[in-house]
């Protein structure tokens, strides 16, 4: 594996969990970075697609963030939204997200946020309930299960942006570039290993 | 003071099991909110996922002016810090079901010091 870059730019002091600026809380809250004319394409990209589109990206490239962004809109226009929350631990939704995704109607969104991780049978099982439903928008690593409506990629200067934002001030393009190459652009990744560089 | 809230707590460091007091200014609620839920809740702040328990929470029908905190802090668990994990405990305010919240975090521990992990760890903790 290759060397970590040089630590730099980060204090020596001890640093107690609850004020590490890269704290999960604080990394959670972090927004989607799309200014409002991207918005306006993905959403009417979105109900061109009849509200049934993948949000496709690896590891670490704000999927979640994207999706849950984009839910709190939806629902701000009146949609009502049935969440599937799926992870490699698992891999099936809860009997109360099947229940709910069951009596979805018109008025209603199905997410999955993880959907590569649903076994083949219980995709199509998915596929024909959401037929009922108002759409269907998925996260998923590659593409395939839906039409693409979003393909994430990372870079250099959005990791730049968002660690100036949690440390609220700037930090070095060398220390930057390196945290990118050594986590192969997961944006999560490199904030979790700044998490470490803030040791008590 | 139009939709705010602003809590004063008598004290922000506390004994384990000692009583808290103080007091929530509350101003109109602009729309939306229909009463004041005021709670006494403790969560985790670090690498891993946020962990919230609200321990009590008191609900008052849209008061405007003062509305009185009062709450027994339990025994445990103690606040704490370190490098993965901080325990803080709080207070918090809040219109429901949606408005402006405040929230006033508070140390609950044995001479009302947090708990630092670094120093149990290095053997300085104070005794």
């Amino acid at each position: 594996m290759e060397p970590l870059p040089p630590k730099a730019d980060f204090p020596t002091e001890t640093v107690p969990a609850r004020d590490n600026p890269f704290r999960s809380a604080r990394v959670e809250a972090l927004t989607f970075r799309f200014d409002p004319s991207q918005w306006r394409v993905l959403t009417d990209r979105l109900v061109a697609m009849d509200h049934r589109g993948a949000l496709v990206g690896p590891k670490g490239t704000g999927k979640t963030t994207l999706l849950t962004e984009l839910e709190r809109r939806l629902e701000a226009e009146g949609w009502r939204i049935v969440r599937w929350r799926l992870r490699e631990e698992r891999k099936r939704p809860t009997d109360e997200e099947l229940i709910a995704a069951q009596s979805a109607g018109p008025g209603d969104l199905i997410t999955v946020d993880g959907a590569e991780q649903l076994p083949w049978l219980h995709w199509r099982r998915l596929r024909r309930l959401s037929r009922r439903c108002g759409g269907l928008i998925i996260t998923t690593h590659r593409p395939g299960r839906l039409p693409t409506l979003h393909g994430h990629q990372t870079s250099p200067e959005l990791l730049a942006d968002l660690v100036s934002e949690l440390l609220e001030r700037p930090v070095s393009v060398e220390r930057i570039e390196g945290l990118f190459r050594v986590h192969r652009g997961n944006i999560r990744d490199c904030l979790r290993a700044l998490y470490d560089d803030c040791p008590i | 003071m139009d939709g705010m809230i602003d809590i004063q707590l008598d004290s922000t460091r506390l004994e384990p099991g000692a009583k808290l007091t103080g007091e929530a200014t509350v101003g109109a609620p602009s729309r939306g909110a229909d009463s004041v839920a005021v709670s006494l809740l403790w969560f985790t702040a670090g690498k891993g996922t946020e962990d919230v328990e609200v321990v009590e929470e008191v609900h008052h029908n849209m008061p405007v002016g003062r509305v009185p905190i009062r709450f027994q802090l339990p025994n445990f668990p103690w606040s704490f810090s370190g490098t993965l994990v901080s325990l803080v405990w709080a207070v918090e305010v809040r219109f429901e079901p949606k408005g402006a919240v405040d929230r006033v975090e508070i140390v609950v521990a044995p001479g009302q010091e947090e708990i630092r992990l670094d120093a149990l760890h290095h053997g300085t903790a104070p005794t």
